[in-house]
C-alpha cells in the first residue's frame, strides 16, 4: 500500500512537493506551539515549587500580634508550611539575592527591611485566597504573591503559544486546500484505471485506498520534516543558544518526542481523512 | 437471469425517452445480438443492467440483484456478476496483456496464486497465447479486444455484456472476436452483444431484440439484422 502511494506521488511530483513544504511548515508551526506549551508547563512546574507568598510584617508589630497571625497560618489548610524571617536574616538573604549588585546592598540596612512570614502553600495556585485572607490583618504591611512576579513570562509564553497555533491554522488552510487539488489532480490523471475498476467490480474503500494512501504519504512525509526541523531547533536554540541562562529550566528531550508523534500522527491521519473527504467530491465509485 | 420489467428511462435533457416501457426476459446461457440505429437505446439498456445508470420507471433484475433496489455498496458485486466489453477496448496502457488481465483480479481482492494460476488460462484461452508479455499498443486492434474480453472473463461473471466489441475491427478479425464470444457462451456464460456488424448477426442466426426509439421493436429467436432475411 506504502508503495501505491508512493508510485502515486511520482505522477504529480511538483504538486506533491508544494503540498509537503505546505504541510512541513504547518505542523513545524503546530509543533512549535506544543513545545511552547510545553515550555510554560516546564516554567510552572519550576516555579510551583519554589514561589511562596510572602506576609510582611509592620515595624510595629506587637509580640501578640506575631503568634496569633503564625497560630492562624500554621492552622490555615492552605497553608503547607510558616517561616518567620526577622529583619536580620531578611538582610542576609537580600545580599545574598543582590550580591551582583553593591551599589544596591550599600544603600539598605537591616533596619530598612521588614520582618516577614515566607509561606509554602499547598496549593501555589490558590495564592489569591491566602492574599485576600490576610491583606489588613493587625501587624501586617502587606501580602505579596511572588506567583505575580512571573506572570508576564507566562503571558509571553502564552501568546508566542496562540501566535503559532494562529500561524499553524492560516498553513493548514493552504494546506487543505492544496491537498484537495492535489486528490484532484490525481483522480483525473487516474481515471481510466478507476474506470475500470468500477467496470470489474473493485469495492469503493479498493478503488480509494491508493488516493486516500498518496495523501497519508505526504501527511506523513511534511511531519517528518517537521519533526527535524523541530529537533534541529532543539539542538540549535534549547541545548546550545539558550543552555547557559539559569532563570528556569527548559523542555527536554521527552517533549520533542511526545511532540514528534503528536505531529506526525497529526499529519498522517488528517491528510488521509482529508483525501477520502475530497474523494467523495472528485471521484464517483 | 436479465428481466426487465415495463422499463423506461428518461435522460433530464432529452425530449423523448432513450427507452420507452421495455419488457425483455434473457434466461441464463443465451446468446442475444441487441440491434438498432444509432440512438436507439441499446447503449442505455446496457448501462442500466450494470447499474451505471438507473432507470425512471419499472424494474431490472440482473443475476439475481434487483438493480434499482441494491445499495451502493453492493454495486461491486453485480459488476463482479456481469462484465462487459466495449468498442474501445478500455486497456490500461502501462500494463502488459497479463498485466490488464491480472489488475481485473487484483482489485476484486483475488489472492496472488490466484491470480497466478488463471492469468495464463484465460489468456490462452482468447488466443493469445505467448503475448502475455506485450503491452497494447505492441497489439492489432483485435488482439487488443481479446485482452478487454480476457480481463471481463477473468472474473468468471456469470453475464457478459459488449458493446459495439467490432465496431473498430476489421471483418475478419470481428469474426474472430464473435466466434470468442460465442465460445465463452458456450461455456455457460449469458452474453449480450449491441451492435451494428449485419454480417455476424445474420451468420450468427442467435436471439435478436431489435430497439427502435427507445422502444422493443422485435424480439426474434435465431434472427438475422434486419427484416428482410
Amino acid at each position: 500500500m506504502l508503495v501505491i502511494g508512493v508510485s502515486g506521488l511520482r505522477r504529480n511530483l511538483s504538486m506533491a512537493l508544494g503540498v509537503i513544504v505546505t504541510v512541513t511548515i504547518c505542523l513545524t508551526l503546530l509543533g512549535a506551539g506544543l513545545l511552547l506549551r510545553a515550555q510554560a508547563r516546564t516554567v510552572d512546574r519550576f516555579f510551583l515549587d519554589q514561589i511562596q507568598v510572602v506576609i510582611d510584617l509592620n515595624d510595629g508589630v506587637s509580640s501578640a500580634e506575631r503568634a496569633a497571625l503564625a497560630a492562624d497560618l500554621r492552622a490555615d489548610p492552605l497553608v503547607r508550611a510558616v517561616v518567620y524571617e526577622d529583619k536580620a536574616r531578611a538582610f542576609a538573604r537580600f545580599t545574598r539575592d543582590f550580591r551582583n549588585s553593591p551599589d544596591v546592598v550599600s544603600g539598605v540596612s537591616a533596619a530598612d527591611l521588614p520582618a516577614s512570614f515566607r509561606l509554602t502553600l499547598v496549593d501555589p495556585r490558590r495564592s489569591g485566597e491566602i492574599v485576600l485572607e490576610y491583606t489588613g490583618r493587625g501587624g501586617v504591611d502587606r501580602v505579596r504573591d511572588q506567583r505575580a512576579l512571573v506572570a508576564p513570562l507566562y503571558r509571553f509564553l502564552r501568546a508566542f503559544a496562540v501566535g503559532t497555533f494562529a500561524l499553524a491554522a492560516v498553513q493548514a488552510f493552504a494546506a487543505v486546500v492544496l491537498i484537495y487539488a492535489m486528490i484532484r489532480l490525481s483522480a483525473h490523471g487516474r481515471r481510466r484505471e478507476t474506470a475500470i475498476m468500477r467496470l470489474v467490480g473493485a469495492t469503493n474503500a479498493t478503488i480509494r485506498a491508493p488516493f486516500v494512501m498518496e495523501s497519508a504519504v505526504t501527511g506523513m512525509l511534511g511531519g517528518m520534516f517537521a519533526v527535524v526541523i523541530l529537533i534541529v531547533c532543539k539542538v540549535y536554540f534549547v541545548d546550545h543558544k539558550f543552555a547557559r541562562q539559569a532563570m528556569f529550566p527548559l523542555f527536554g528531550w521527552g517533549a520533542v518526542w511526545a511532540v514528534a508523534v503528536a505531529v506526525l500522527l497529526i499529519g498522517t491521519v488528517t491528510s488521509a481523512i482529508l483525501a477520502a473527504v475530497a474523494l467523495r467530491r472528485y471521484l464517483r465509485v | 437471469m436479465i428481466r426487465m420489467t415495463s422499463v423506461t428511462k428518461r435522460y433530464p435533457a432529452g425530449a423523448r425517452p432513450a427507452l420507452d416501457d421495455v419488457t425483455v426476459e434473457i434466461a441464463e446461457g443465451e446468446f442475444v445480438f441487441l440491434v438498432g440505429p444509432s440512438g436507439s437505446g441499446k447503449s442505455t439498456l446496457l448501462r442500466l443492467l450494470l447499474r451505471e445508470e438507473r432507470p425512471t420507471a419499472g424494474v431490472v433484475e440482473v443475476a439475481g440483484l434487483d438493480v434499482n433496489r441494491i445499495p451502493e455498496r453492493r454495486v461491486p458485486l453485480l459488476r463482479r456478476r456481469v462484465a462487459c466489453v466495449f468498442q474501445d477496448f478500455r486497456l490500461l496502457p502501462d500494463r502488459t496483456v497479463a498485466g490488464n488481465v491480472a489488475f481485473a483480479l487484483e482489485v476484486t481482492g483475488r489472492p496472488s496464486p490466484v491470480v497466478r494460476a488463471v492469468v495464463p488460462a484465460i489468456v490462452s484461452l482468447v488466443g493469445l497465447a505467448g503475448k502475455e508479455g506485450r503491452y497494447p499498443d505492441e497489439l492489432s486492434g483485435g488482439e487488443q479486444q481479446r485482452v478487454a474480453v480476457a480481463r471481463a472473463f477473468a472474473g468468471r461473471p456469470r453475464i457478459l455484456l459488449a458493446d459495439e466489441p467490432t465496431g473498430n475491427l476489421d471483418p475478419v478479425t470481428s469474426s474472430g472476436i464473435m466466434k470468442l464470444l460465442d465460445a465463452i457462451n458456450q461455456i455457460g456464460t449469458t452474453v449480450v452483444v449491441a451492435t451494428h456488424n449485419a454480417t455476424l448477426v445474420d451468420a450468427m442466426r442467435h436471439r435478436v431484440i431489435e430497439l427502435e426509439h427507445g422502444a422493443l421493436v422485435r424480439d426474434q429467436l435465431r434472427g438475422a439484422y434486419g427484416l428482410a432475411l
